[in-house]
């Protein structure tokens, strides 16, 4: 690594960056939506008063993460009770919203569920003149032309506040006795092991600060075992959910920024996207400030390890395979990460998003979400590589 | 603020642990895929079952709760793996 090239890293970075902080403290919009919200989590996919395919509303408008914009209540609410707080139930309190998401058809829209909604067409010019002077997330619209005669289908139910207490460890099972007790042995003779290993080390050889020296020279070392590098992801997996409140990520962040970018650019066609007008709405979020982090976290080890320098194509694998030509390298890579982030879209995360931590939480999407990839992974690769294996 | 600021440092770990576990390298991620270098498992898996552990043990202990679980669509998460695993394949990142 020469002082020039990480002069250049770190101005290229710093440009960067302040683009993105620039970039994304503009625009706010109003419904956001950036993470899987508990009301599909419950309502949906744990099947607890499923509405996705009840009407004709739902079926068109429950693809997306939306029922928060409509519906209202606490999206991010970690118990049934307080996620249901100041609902909106009736059609007639949530008209306005409409607009929210369609202001250019809102005419059309009205028309298409006029029937549900129980207006008639004379009402349409006055609805649309009212629209186009009510600011967004304003009073509501019908109430304002029919003081509240109107009444659309209502959800009479309440949504029963019937989520489970997350269960507590139950001792008189005789199986989580075992497997304490298998722990418990685990860890201890882990620790004896491990003392009785330093202990016989330090009688070999009788230095100060071997174990700190050690130490150092395991930091700085270019490749860690792969088991001591994913402690430490699991240990800071750990930690970004006690402390951050958050999961790790890194392809979310990506499309925020792209989502930041589009809004700077392009105005009018991205606020009238769905995707990066709620699933990504422009901002500088807890997932950009990591992934900031990340950037520097990489650098960090490259630096630690004396191997950080700007540098193109220099893997040993892809020269094998491929020769010495960056361009291909650059394309192949462009190409790849179009495949990445549009999956990554797709499936709501990414390797370390999606695969780890929802991993780590033991949920069933990440599993999915692994297959899929080692079997298009190995099927690709099998295409590539197959004569130069 | 200090939100922020643990967010920057855990990237900061996040990088790190990637870094030396030779996440950032194309043969590395590549070599999955071939069954010639099988570091990305080792290392994936074992943040798994170390986060794991620690983060049911937080929640069972009642220290922490667990943030908004990645929503399970079985399609979704299925396709987009298969998207993903073509990049993962080409791009080696």
């Amino acid at each position: 690594m020469t002082g020039k090239n990480l002069i250049y890293i770190l101005a290229v970075f710093c440009l960067f960056s302040v683009c993105a902080v620039w970039l994304t403290t503009g625009e706010r919009v109003q419904a956001q939506c950036t993470t899987p919200s508990s009301c599909k989590t419950c309502h949906e996919v744990q099947g607890q008063k499923p509405v996705s395919s009840t009407t004709d509303w739902h079926r068109q408008h429950a693809v997306f993460d939306f029922c928060e914009t409509c519906h209202g209540g606490d999206r991010l609410a970690e118990d049934a009770a307080s996620a249901h707080l100041g609902m909106r139930l009736t059609l007639a309190e949530m008209s306005t919203t409409c607009k929210s998401c369609h202001p250019t058809e809102l005419d059309t829209c009205l028309r298409t569920y006029a029937g549900i909604l129980g207006i008639g067409e004379e009402d349409f010019d006055l609805i649309l003149e009212s629209a186009s002077s009510t600011p967004l997330g304003g009073a509501s619209l019908l109430e304002q032309i029919q003081s509240g005669t109107l009444v659309g289908p209502q959800i009479t139910e309440q949504a029963e506040t019937n989520v489970e207490d997350t269960a507590s460890l139950d001792w008189s099972n005789p199986l989580n006795i075992i497997l304490a007790v298998l722990l418990g042995g685990g860890v201890i003779g882990g620790i004896i092991y491990v003392a009785w290993n330093e202990r016989r080390l330090r009688r070999q050889q009788k230095e100060g600060l071997a174990a700190l020296s050690r130490l150092v020279a395991f930091v700085r070392r270019e490749n860690w075992t792969p088991y001591a590098a994913g402690v430490l992801l699991g240990l800071t997996g750990i930690l970004a959910v006690l402390v951050g409140k958050h999961l790790l990520t890194a392809s979310g962040p990506v499309a925020t920024i792209a989502s930041s970018i589009l809004h700077t650019v392009l105005p009018a066609q991205a606020g009238a996207n769905m995707y990066f007008r709620f699933v990504v709405p422009p901002e500088l979020n807890w997932s950009v400030v990591l992934f900031i982090g990340i950037f520097f976290g990489g650098m960090l080890g490259a630096l630690s390890s004396g191997t950080l320098r700007l540098r193109w194509n220099d893997d040993p694998v892809w020269r094998k395979v491929f020769g010495r030509s960056t361009w291909k390298r650059i394309l192949l890579g462009f190409v790849g990460a179009l495949f990445l982030q549009y999956g990554a879209s797709i499936a709501g995360g990414c390797t370390s998003g999606l695969a780890i931590s929802g991993g780590m939480l033991l949920t069933p999407s990440a599993f999915l979400f692994m297959a899929g990839m080692f079997i298009s992974g190995i099927i690709t690769a099998w295409l590539i590589y197959r004569r130069r294996y | 603020m200090f939100s922020y600021l643990v967010a920057l440092l855990l990237g900061i770990s996040f990088g790190f642990a990637l870094n030396k576990g030779g996440l950032t390298r194309y043969g590395n991620i590549v070599g999955v895929f071939r069954f010639t270098n099988l570091t990305v498992i080792k290392f994936m898996l074992t943040a798994l079952v170390v986060g794991g552990v620690g983060v049911y043990l937080l929640n069972t202990w009642g220290v922490a709760s667990f943030p908004n679980l990645p929503a399970t669509y079985i399609v979704g998460n299925l396709l987009g793996g298969l998207v993903f695993g073509i990049g993962m394949a080409l791009s080696g990142y």
